[in-house]
Order: structure tokens, then sequence, then C-alpha cells
């Protein structure tokens, strides 16, 4: 048994964290500031990921594995730095596990190197949490897929150039045995791409139009009609957070110096016992949200992680940003509501912005009764 | 990071966990609940031969040098259990405060307590009620080259049955004023009476222990005069692991118990366990278990490699206690009016959960110490 990293691991963490230090600061990070307007998110740039992808940062999960991949995930969130990554963690790990050699070979240094980026294609108007009712169709015809149909909710949709689809390719099958994935490039044909900005999220939603699309047989990936269950795999990866366990510890960290510099009367807002007790009770739940996320790591270096690993690790940490979000505001109190741009705002607004974004958390990613279902079913065996 | 056990350490969780299976069942329990005693010499004896005493002893005094990840696992099982016995006040408080403090005289009763044959207590908490040196006001008052302690001690875990006492008394005012006293528990002037609590299982049997001028010979304080805090201090933190890990192995039982009655009860034609009201109430269950579980073993590992981790008990402590006390109620409220039931199990480990919540710190007490940690 051992809690922490490695010694080599610690260095890799310490090497990450002195460079971003270093990099994202002054001009940089006043830049980054002002398009973070009003989003949680950091915008990306192209730019700054190829820094990150000459360094082999990009790629640690199949340089080195998905511990150090998820160091890295952390500190991204943590310093949040304006990079490309969990979404091509998630298709890098599932490329690296059902693709084929020529795959792996075209699609993992892409993904590693910043020039292929992706959204998610995977939710439809009709589906919501019962993404198996899926119907875009995929019909093969000669090396070619002809794609129609439309996808939802598919984050990073206007900024990604490939997405990952999950389409019906067999319809004379149950629901959940007719669907395959393709990566799919956004950039040709028939794909209309609308913004579909949300609550604090930023402008990076959007949904996906198919309309007889055109996509190469060599990018379906994985089995044909499997993708349900190479989905399935690859949920519980993604539902690995470690970046926003990152994103949580800065926030803790931010807070705790606002209230140590809040003057009340004269007496430091640190003081306040409510307040005190209220953010050690934050701090504990992160921390817990943390142990959750890295148990589903480490899991993940040793097999197939236990579903209900990952729905714990994501639900938990959800609703924990959500009542640090809370708290945020209930420590700013009337200067909570002020947006970053404001010369009155305290913490640069993100207090307003994360309490704006805070009601996706607990959807984006399967709602937080679903995580509960996965949890009572598969964690603890529970009838249907 | 890897959280696996060593194949020794599973190995000695089966051993620990078959004997708790065979050797205490919860018939037991409420028997021994009801005893004056309130423990088994009988299953005590077995527990040394297993050398489950001397888990955590150095070989010298007849310990098997077992570090706090071992003895985690022990007090899980024996939570799960729920195994009374004065192993908590015995070895965890009063052996390891002369493992921190004592002599290499006083150390030589560790063999005897390792055998069983010494049953040990801390007696640290007084009317103050608070694990501080404030709260504390017994007085110990040098005399010809003896001490004469004077004052009130509450809650003090088997008392009853204690050969000695772990005494801290106030030497001089202020935080740093503070002195262990190894007392022999039936010296004179000693006044023992057991409370009436809402569990008095194993180590929630709690007691008064009145002391008027009781004498203590000189060469029976443990470590040094007016600086008991420090060694107490890490015999609480230690202490508030094996209660954490205690709790977890309660927590993870109930919810087992909730599990099993869910998928067998039958209501409206359906097991109640496929009700969605009820899954999300032992999902819920599983997260507040987990999350026990993970910060509790983090904390006995950190222990264990003696990486400082003040922050980590507190806040182990704090998720724990209130974990172990809410799943033990959604035990009872997922068995309907038969888990309210006094002879069914959950009512054992709902009760227990109260007592624990309030030992070695209650939950705002800890994140006092959280906070405290993070530099607030």
């Amino acid at each position: 048994m051992r809690f922490r990293f490695t010694e080599e691991q610690q260095r890799l963490r310490q090497e990450i964290d002195d460079y971003f230090r270093q990099e994202i600061s002054g001009e940089f990070l006043e830049w980054l500031e002002r398009q973070r307007e009003g989003s949680i998110f950091s915008p990306e740039s192209p730019e700054f990921t190829q820094k990150l992808a000459e360094k082999g940062w990009l790629g640690l999960q199949y340089s080195r594995g998905f511990q150090e991949g998820s160091i890295f995930e952390e500190e991204v969130g943590y310093w949040r730095a304006p990079v490309a990554y969990h979404n091509e963690r998630i298709v890098g790990a599932i490329v690296q596990s059902v693709g084929s050699d020529e795959q792996k070979e075209y699609f993992l240094p892409r993904l590693a190197s910043g020039e292929i980026t992706i959204a998610l294609g995977y939710t439809e108007p009709g589906c919501g949490s019962d993404l198996a009712a899926l119907t875009t169709r995929a019909v093969p015809d000669g090396d070619e897929y002809v794609f129609n149909g439309q996808k939802t909710y598919s984050s990073r949709g206007t900024s990604a150039n490939h997405a990952i689809v999950a389409a019906r390719t067999n319809t004379e099958v149950p629901k959940h045995k007719g669907i395959s994935l393709f990566l799919a490039p956004l950039d040709i044909p028939g794909v209309t791409i609308r913004p579909l900005p949300m609550m604090g999220w930023g402008a990076d939603m959007a949904e996906l139009f198919f309309d007889d699309v055109r996509v190469p047989a060599f990018n379906l990936i994985g089995e044909r009609d499997r993708g349900w269950y190479h989905l399935a795999a690859s949920l519980d990866i993604q539902r690995v957070r470690i970046g926003e366990v990152g994103v949580h510890r800065r926030m803790m960290e931010e807070l705790v110096e606002f209230v140590k510099e809040t003057k009340i009367d004269g007496e430091s807002l640190s003081k306040d016992p409510f307040v005190r007790d209220m953010l050690a009770q934050r701090a504990i739940e992160v921390e817990v949200a943390r142990l959750f996320n890295y148990r589903s790591v480490w899991a993940a270096t040793k097999g197939p992680v236990p579903p209900h690993y990952t729905s714990m690790g994501t639900m938990y940490l959800r609703e924990t940003s959500q009542r640090l979000a809370q708290t945020a505001t209930e420590i700013l109190g009337l200067y909570a509501p002020l947006k970053g741009s404001s010369k009155w705002a305290r913490l640069k607004g993100s207090a307003e912005a994360s309490y704006r974004a805070a009601p996706g958390y607990t959807l984006a990613g399967g709602t937080s009764e679903i995580q509960r279902n996965v949890i009572a079913q598969r964690g603890l065996g529970l009838p249907r | 990071m890897d959280l696996d056990f060593s194949e020794e350490q599973v190995m000695f969780r089966t051993i620990a966990r078959d004997f708790m299976a065979k050797e205490c069942p919860t018939t037991l329990v409420r028997e021994l609940e009801e005893s004056e005693q309130g423990y088994s010499p009988e299953l005590w004896r077995k527990v040394a031969e297993l050398g489950w005493l001397g888990l955590t002893f150095p070989q010298e005094y007849g310990g098997s040098e077992g570090n706090w990840l071992d003895m985690a696992i022990l007090y899980d099982e024996m939570g799960r259990a729920i195994f009374p016995s004065p192993h908590f006040a015995t070895v965890v408080l009063g052996a390891h405060a002369i493992l921190e403090a004592g002599s290499q005289e006083q150390r030589e009763l560790l063999p005897r307590i390792a055998k069983g044959e010494l049953l040990l207590t801390l007696a640290l908490t007084e009317p103050g009620a608070r694990y501080e040196p404030a709260a504390i006001s017994t007085r110990a008052t040098p005399q010809g080259g003896d001490y004469i302690i004077e004052g009130t001690k509450l809650f003090v875990p088997n008392a009853n049955i204690a050969d000695y006492l772990v005494c801290a008394a106030r030497t001089r005012d202020g935080a740093d004023g503070m002195t262990l006293f190894l007392v022999d528990a039936h010296a004179p002037g000693i006044a023992c009476t057991p409370l009436k609590t809402i569990s008095e299982i194993g180590h929630d049997k709690q007691c008064e222990v009145i002391l008027q001028g009781v004498r203590v010979p000189q060469a029976d304080i443990l470590g040094e005069v007016h600086r008991g805090w420090a060694p107490l201090s890490k015999v609480m933190d230690q202490a508030t692991v094996a209660l954490c890990a205690e709790m977890v192995g309660g927590a993870q039982a109930v919810l087992e118990m909730s599990v099993e009655y869910s998928k067998e009860r039958v209501a409206f034609g359906r097991p109640i366990g496929s009700f969605q009201a009820l899954q999300h109430k032992m999902a819920n269950m599983l997260i507040e278990v987990d999350g026990a579980w993970l910060l509790t073993y983090q904390a006995a590992w950190m222990l264990s490699e003696g990486i400082p981790c003040a922050k980590e008990i507190a806040m182990a402590k704090a998720w724990t206690s209130e974990a172990y006390r809410r799943v033990t109620a959604d035990a009872i409220q997922i068995h309907g009016a038969y888990g309210f039931c006094i002879e069914v199990d959950t009512t054992l480990y709902y009760r227990r959960a109260k007592a624990a919540e309030f030992a070695f710190g209650d939950p705002r007490f800890q994140r006092r110490m959280v906070a405290q940690e993070m530099g607030l």
C-alpha cells in the first residue's frame, strides 16, 4: 500500500509544475484571463499546446503510463493551462485498446502532438442519458461510411478538428448491439456545426449535423457494431476526472488566501469560525474526491476499472464542485455576483463564473442520477 | 499510488475476520455489554495468544513489530464484528503511552501487557469534556519525593477493569504544564464508577474516576515533568486512526447488511433493493464508506511511514465519524421497523456510532484542526 507517487513521478510533477508556473504568467496570463472572462474553462492555445507536445507531455499516458498522464492532467487543471487534453486522452485510450496497428500508428502520435483535437459526438436530442437510443446512421458504401444524423451537447464541438462519433451501423439487432465508433474529421463536406453555448461553460459546446457525410472506413475504431462496448469501457476512463481535481485544489488555495487577506471590522475573515468550518469541510470533500479519482487511476493501471469507481469519482467530485461554488459565493457575499470584468470583482469573478457553471457539472458525462444507478447496481449488486 | 494490501496483510485480515466470525457472535456482544466487566477473559487470552496485544510492540517486549497499517486492519475487523474488548484502552492508549514516553523500566510492563496479564487505560478527559490541555484541571503536586494527584477524570474507557491508569495531570499552569503518571488503578484515594451511556460495548464502557490525595512516586512519572502533552498527542493521533478503522469496519458491515436485506425483502412484488429511492440511498452509503476507508488507510499508511499527517488524521476522523453515524441511521431506515428492534444488529452499530463520534474529537473539533493545518 502506498498513498503517494513514486519519487520519479513526483519529479515529473515538479517539472510540469515549474514549467507552468514560469510559462503561465505575465502578459500570457493576462491574455488568458481576458479570454476566459465569463467561463471557468480556459480557451485552447494551439501554440501553447504545441510546446507541451514538444515536451512529450501530451503523450505521457502512452510513453510512461496512466498514472503519469493523470499527473499531467491534474497540473493542467491546477494551472488552468490553455491546452486541449481530456478528450484526447479518452480517445487515445480507446484507440490504444481497440484500434488496429495502422490506426495506432496514425492517430496516437497526432493526438500526442496536438495535431488532432477531439469533440465528443455521443449523445443526441432524443437520447440524454439513454445513449444507446441514438439514431445517427453510418451506412457502408465502398470503403467509406455515409453518415446522416445529429449529435448534440458535443463538448469542444466548435473548436476541435475531429469528433469521436457513435453511430448506428446495424438496425436489425437490439439497440446496444448495432453501434460503431468512428474517429471522424469535422472539416469535411456535409458537416454543419452549430454552437450551443451552455451557461458558464463558454461557447465550445455544439450541435453537429451530418448530411451525407462520407467518412473513410479506416476511421472506424474497433469492431463494427461493438461500439457500445468500446464506449462503455472508455466511459470508465472518461470519468476519471483528474484535471478537475487540480481545478479544485487551486480554488481551495485561492479561497484560503482570500479569507486570510480579507478583513472585516479589522478582523481577518479567516478567524470567523463559520468560515473556517465551511472551508475545512470543503477541503475534506476535495480530498475524498481526489482519493476516489486516484483510486480509479490506480485501478486503471491494473486492468479494467470497476465502473462504480469512476461513477463515484465523477459524481462526488462534481457535487463537491457545486458545494465549493456555493461556498465561494457565501464567502464573497454581495461581491459574489460581480463578473470578473468589474473593477470591484473579487477573486477575478471566479465565484460568479463557477456558480453559473455549476449545474452542468452533475449533467455532463452522466448525470448524478445515472452515476448513482451505476454505483448501486454495479458496485453493490442491487437488482435492476 | 498502490492501494493493495500486501500478501501478509491480506492473510492477517483473513485470520482476523475468521476469528471474529467464529468467536464473537453478536449474542456474545450483547451478553458482554450487560456484564460488569464488559469483556471475556477467555477471548482476551486467545487474542493475546494470536499476538494481537503486542502487535505493534518491539520484539524485545514480546511484540511482533507491526505498524499502524496492521493495527488499522485489525481494528477494521474488530469494528466489523463489534468485538468487545479492552484492546483500545490497554494497547492503543495505555501501552502506546508507555512506548512513547516510558523509561526502560516502565517498558518492562509491555511483555505482560502483550501476554494479556495487565489491563491499562488512559485517564485524560475531565468534566471539561475536550481533548485539549485547557480542559485538564486535575493537579499533581510534589510532596516529599512523591506527587499527590487530585481531580476528576470523566469518560475514561474501561477504567473499572484496569490495573493501571495513564493519568494526565497538571503540574503547572499553561499548555506545557501537563505530566503523565502511571498510576496503580487500585491505589488508595481512587474511586471508579462506571457511567451509563448509549453504548457500553467494549471500550465504549466509560467511567468516572475520582482521584483524592492519590500518592504516586516520582519514579512513576511517564516521560518528562510538564512535557506530557507531546507524547500524549502522538498517542491521541494513533488512537484516532485506530478508532477510524474500527468505524470503517462497522460502517462496511451495516452497508453489507442493508444490501443483503434489500435484495431479499420483497414488497409490492419486488425486492426493495430494486427501488431507485433505496438504490440511491445505498449509493450514498458507499460514498460515505469508501471515503472513510480511503481517508483512514491514507492516515494509517502515513503514520506507518512516519510522514507528518495531522491534517489527514483530522480529515479522516471528521469524515468517518459522520459517515458511520449516517450509514448506521440509513441502515435502520432500509431495514424498516425490523431494523429498529433491539434484537437486530443494526441497533448495536447505531449506538456505537454515536459513542465513536465524540471520542477523540468530534467532527467540529476535527474540522478546527483541519482549518488550522490549512493555514487559516
